[in-house]
């Protein structure tokens, strides 16, 4: 399978570049300077037995992840570096619901009755459409297609 | 909620990646916590409420509450002399539209909502399965619920069925009328 560098439009990530704050909204607020420096990868992803995330297709930018997550896709980004991969995960989710009034977004803990290779998530709430940006953490990773 | 408590939830959720990392660490430690409490209550679980322990709902929409108190004729039916009370919990699925999970508690009296006063990451419009807990009591168990408006939905019951339907198609239903 092929690897992506995530970001927006110019192939590097953003992760460290903090969003603009929108009224009721959630934002990572400390930018991350200190971790690893390996960008964290973007995949479209599908759900599979014992709670897995699969790697699907390879995403090129946060912008097109905000789209296919507008779509109701999942999306999981994969990495190194809980820390990067949640902050990614968390600018995605945020840019997908941009000039939603009334809108935030919700990460969530895996869910024990998933299975144990769930992944944890981000949604938008209140929720209207399907889907998440998964995460991988330190323990938990994503399965290859 | 004794383990994923409310406080837990907002630390998870902090804006600061690092903070909510560092919940998500001691959210595997109360997960792990209340497995062991489940397990330790297997034997004593009814088939219903073992299933409801062992089922999924977060995310789900509650769409309904409905409570119902059914005086039986004890010369009728050939009972004794008592009511049954169930309450009726609607949940939607946004993944699967086209189901709906029923929950139908047996014996409950009364339920308890219980506001827990913190904001973010709460929503008033959220009303959303988040997390569950679930222990014996007297007579029964008693289901705690987090909601993703912030209450804390208590429910006490003698058993639980929980059946999943689908939903009549409404454009079906509209060419039936």
């Amino acid at each position: 399978m092929g690897r992506s560098r995530s970001g927006s439009g110019s192939g590097r990530s953003k992760a460290n570049s903090g969003s603009s704050s929108r009224s009721g909204t959630a934002q990572p607020a400390n930018p991350i300077t200190n971790e690893e420096d390996v960008e964290p990868l973007l995949f479209e992803a599908s759900l599979g037995p014992n709670g897995s995330v699969i790697r699907g297709s390879p995403i090129y930018s946060v912008r097109d992840a905000a789209q296919i997550r507008r779509t109701g896709m999942n999306i999981v980004v994969c990495g190194s570096s809980e820390v990067r991969n949640q902050e990614l995960a968390a600018r995605i989710e945020q840019e997908s619901i941009a000039g939603e009034a009334g809108r935030t977004i919700l990460p969530c803990r895996p869910h024990r009755q998933a299975g144990p290779e769930a992944l944890p998530h981000y949604h938008e709430s209140p929720r209207y459409r399907t889907g998440h940006t998964f995460w991988e953490t330190d323990e938990r990773k994503a399965r290859e297609a | 909620m004794k383990f994923f408590t409310p406080e837990l939830y907002r630390r998870f959720t902090d804006r600061h990646i690092k903070e909510s990392i560092k919940a998500s660490k001691l959210w595997d430690v109360a997960d792990r916590e209340y497995t062991a409490h489940l397990k330790s209550i297997q034997d004593v679980l009814t088939d219903g409420a073992r299933k409801l322990s062992e089922s999924c709902f977060h995310d789900r929409i509650i769409d309904s509450v409905s409570h119902s108190s059914l005086d039986l004729d004890s010369r009728a039916f050939r009972l004794p002399d008592h009511s049954i009370s169930t309450t009726t919990v609607v949940l939607r699925n946004l993944d699967e539209p086209a189901f709906a999970d029923l929950l139908m508690y047996f014996g409950v009296v009364q339920i308890e909502e219980i506001s827990h006063g913190i904001e973010y990451p709460f929503h008033p419009n959220a009303n959303e399965w988040r997390y569950d807990e679930l222990y014996l009591q007297k007579n029964g168990f008693v289901q705690h619920i987090l909601l993703g408006n912030g209450k804390e939905l208590v429910i006490p019951f003698s058993d639980v069925a929980i059946y999943r339907i689908r939903l009549p198609n409404p454009v079906e239903m509209a060419s039936v009328g």
